[in-house]
């Protein structure tokens, strides 16, 4: 007979055992996401010889790297507890008034600035009427979606803002969207280098922490001290500030921008917020899980084309798989909490 | 603009023997005929399935022009965005509030034709432009013949391809019907080759970044394409612009539809190789002529006007200015 003379050590090992390490990762908030996105990445690449190569992974990157800056603003939206459906219309907003102003010769690094501030002003529009109105910020935001969408119509005339085929014009914004290091693109650099930044600003910081309480609590929140209404506006702020960069970058790459640019994007960020783990009713989320969201979706349209399924199947393979993947995030988010 | 008056005013009057049936019948509502015999200045609208699409642009400019040349209120209107319901819902707003003639191109033919066939039974006459709705008893139709462009588009890529290789279609809205019929039209003239080989449909959806994406995607799927047929306005210059990018320009043959600016350039670049025009302009302008023809002079169209089909690729793209 074999004496157990150390029953704890044994324990703690076959708590590091493979099958108890996958089982902890499962239980993670990311870890549904990251199972669903592994599966399909097995799928395709069983059935595409193209899936897994480096072409393709590096496509995939570039397709994924806006929605990925989108998303990653709309995480600190999401956390607290609120929902902001104007960013599609204020992505191809700020792509419109950039493109204007560059065709029209005014000088880039103003441009890019006064577009950013532009969008994070929006943003902060966006959290402060919520705040002092009183509103739902699903209906405030649903207004100024119509509202900025109305005035890109307008101001554009429904004409579609091209850079002049050809010439040097924009060579800043042209870089951060066309260029390249190391075979990589330069808009997948700049999602690393926001999503980092987001992860400190979220995860080590006191306003990220502040995020969170607001989030998981705002009563209480503010009882303890916490400044409720310039978290919420921050947090606004930030999602339309990157809402204006992706805008850019996205002028930049097509060096075109249609009055119609970003139509219905807002469902997409909010599907890969959601996705990822972010709890549509505050106080949970993270950049990572954001992340995962962005590559599942971007892995599920990348394939499907690879793949050759037709039109009228992709949406639905599309609609099922957000669906698995949220039902999977659901299961481990239960059993999380057991 | 007069050209194309000219063009349109001798075509009304020598297919005038084809007017349909029901347009043979149609009688101006009791108020309409009292508005044109009083010679008031007549209110036509012109709705088109998404006002915000660029194509949209140099038809709105050939309404407006009309509507200068013939002295008549006529509106450039349309759901922005796209959406059926909402088209179908203006359009009984503008009948409720009094309109002396309607042009529609039809988000889909189903949902169209019930309020087109009540502007009709109204009396208010109704005819379509640019996308057609069969199942309406429209009085005419006022564009391309949609399948017969995808033919053009097959044809004119499998001389270029000398009868042989793979192709993809793309198309950012593969199941509306105006890219059903052109499709159909370009699988048609494809068939003819059996050397030919249709490797995918595409489907892009309408937003830039996805439309690239799946080009992108398509593209490496498929590394052994030889054709490339885009069946609209939009995603056309993005497959010229991948191409450029990947040092493909002018390689693999790519036939389009419109003259976009960027598709304009991108032609004259070599990166796209021929564009299938609908003269949308033309289209938005004789619209109105039309309307304003059954208005004041009570003459029925014939049941297709059509504005034609014209390739055009880098021999003469100097002479045509981007739509």
């Amino acid at each position: 007979m074999v004496q157990d003379i150390n029953p704890q050590l044994r324990q703690t090992s076959s708590q590091r055992s493979p099958a108890a390490l996958l089982r902890k990762l499962l239980l993670t908030r990311e870890g549904g996401v990251l199972c669903a996105v592994l599966l399909l990445a097995v799928i395709f690449t069983a059935m595409s010889p193209v899936f897994m190569t480096a072409p393709n992974i590096i496509n995939l990157l570039r397709q994924i790297s806006l929605l990925g800056i989108l998303s990653i603003g709309a995480t600190f939206v999401l956390i607290i507890s609120e929902v902001d459906l104007s960013v599609g219309s204020l992505y191809g907003f700020s792509g419109l008034v950039a493109g204007s102003l560059l065709v029209a010769g005014v000088p880039e690094v103003p441009v890019i600035v006064l577009v950013l501030l532009l969008g994070a002003g929006i943003g902060a529009l966006n959290g402060g009427i919520t705040i002092l109105g009183g509103i739902p910020s699903f209906i405030t935001t649903l207004g100024t979606l119509y509202l900025i969408r109305g005035i890109t119509l307008v101001i554009s005339n429904g004409m579609a803002v091209s850079l002049p085929y050809g010439s040097g014009t924009a060579p800043v914004l042209k870089f951060l969207s066309q260029g390249q290091v190391f075979g990589l693109s330069i808009q997948v650099v700049l999602l690393i280098v926001v999503a980092l930044v987001g992860f400190v600003l979220l995860h080590r910081t006191t306003f990220g922490f502040h995020v969170f309480a607001v989030g998981g609590n705002e009563r209480a929140s503010r009882i303890i001290g916490v400044p409720t209404g310039l978290v919420k506006v921050t947090a606004f702020a930030i999602a339309g500030s990157l809402a204006a960069l992706a805008g850019m970058v996205n002028f930049g790459f097509l060096e075109n921008v249609q009055p119609v640019t970003g139509s219905g994007l807002e469902l997409d960020v909010i599907a890969a917020v959601i996705i990822g783990g972010t709890r549509l009713g505050g106080g949970q989320g993270s950049i990572a899980g954001t992340l995962l969201g962005v590559l599942l979706i971007g892995i599920v349209r990348n394939g499907l084309v690879l793949l050759g399924v037709t039109p009228f199947w992709q949406t639905t393979l599309i609609g099922a798989v957000v669906l698995a993947a949220a039902l999977i995030g659901g299961v481990t988010s239960k059993n999380r909490s057991k | 603009m007069k050209k194309y008056a000219i063009i349109a005013a001798v075509g009304v009057a020598a297919l005038l023997a084809a007017t349909s049936g029901f347009a043979a019948e149609f009688k101006l509502s009791p108020d309409i005929a009292a508005h044109a015999a009083a010679g008031k200045k007549p209110v036509f609208v012109v709705s088109y399935h998404d006002p915000a699409l660029t194509v949209a642009v140099p038809m709105r400019r050939g309404v407006e022009a009309a509507a200068t040349e013939l002295n008549v209120d006529a509106q450039f209107i349309g759901p922005v965005g796209g959406g059926a319901e909402k088209q179908v819902a203006e359009l009984e707003n503008w009948l409720t509030k009094g309109v002396d003639g309607i042009a529609v191109s039809s988000s889909t033919s189903d949902a169209l034709a019930p309020v087109i066939n009540k502007a009709l039974a109204m009396g208010v006459p109704v005819v379509t432009f640019n996308t057609d709705n069969p199942k309406s008893d429209r009085l005419t139709f006022v564009g391309q013949d949609l399948v017969y462009s995808g033919v053009v588009m097959g044809d004119t890529l499998a001389k270029l391809i000398n009868g042989k290789g793979k192709v993809l279609i793309f198309s950012v809205d593969a199941i509306a019907q105006w890219s059903l019929d052109r499709e159909k039209g370009a699988r048609e003239a494809l068939g003819k080759f059996p050397d030919i080989q249709i490797a995918a449909m595409v489907n892009t959806s309408n937003e830039p970044q996805q439309i690239y994406a799946a080009i992108e995607n398509a593209m490496l799927a498929n590394p052994d394409i030889t054709g490339i047929i885009s069946l609209d306005c939009c995603s056309f210059p993005a497959i010229g612009q991948y191409l450029e990018r990947n040092g493909k320009s002018g390689v693999i043959p790519v036939v389009g539809s419109d003259l976009l600016p960027q598709t304009r350039d991108l032609i004259i670049s070599g990166a796209l190789t021929a564009t299938i025009t609908q003269n949308p302009q033309r289209q938005g302008h004789d619209s109105v002529l039309v309307l304003d023809q059954i208005y004041a002079k009570g003459v029925m169209p014939p049941t297709h006007t059509d504005t034609g089909v014209e390739v055009i690729d880098k021999a003469n793209v100097a002479e045509h200015e981007a739509e």
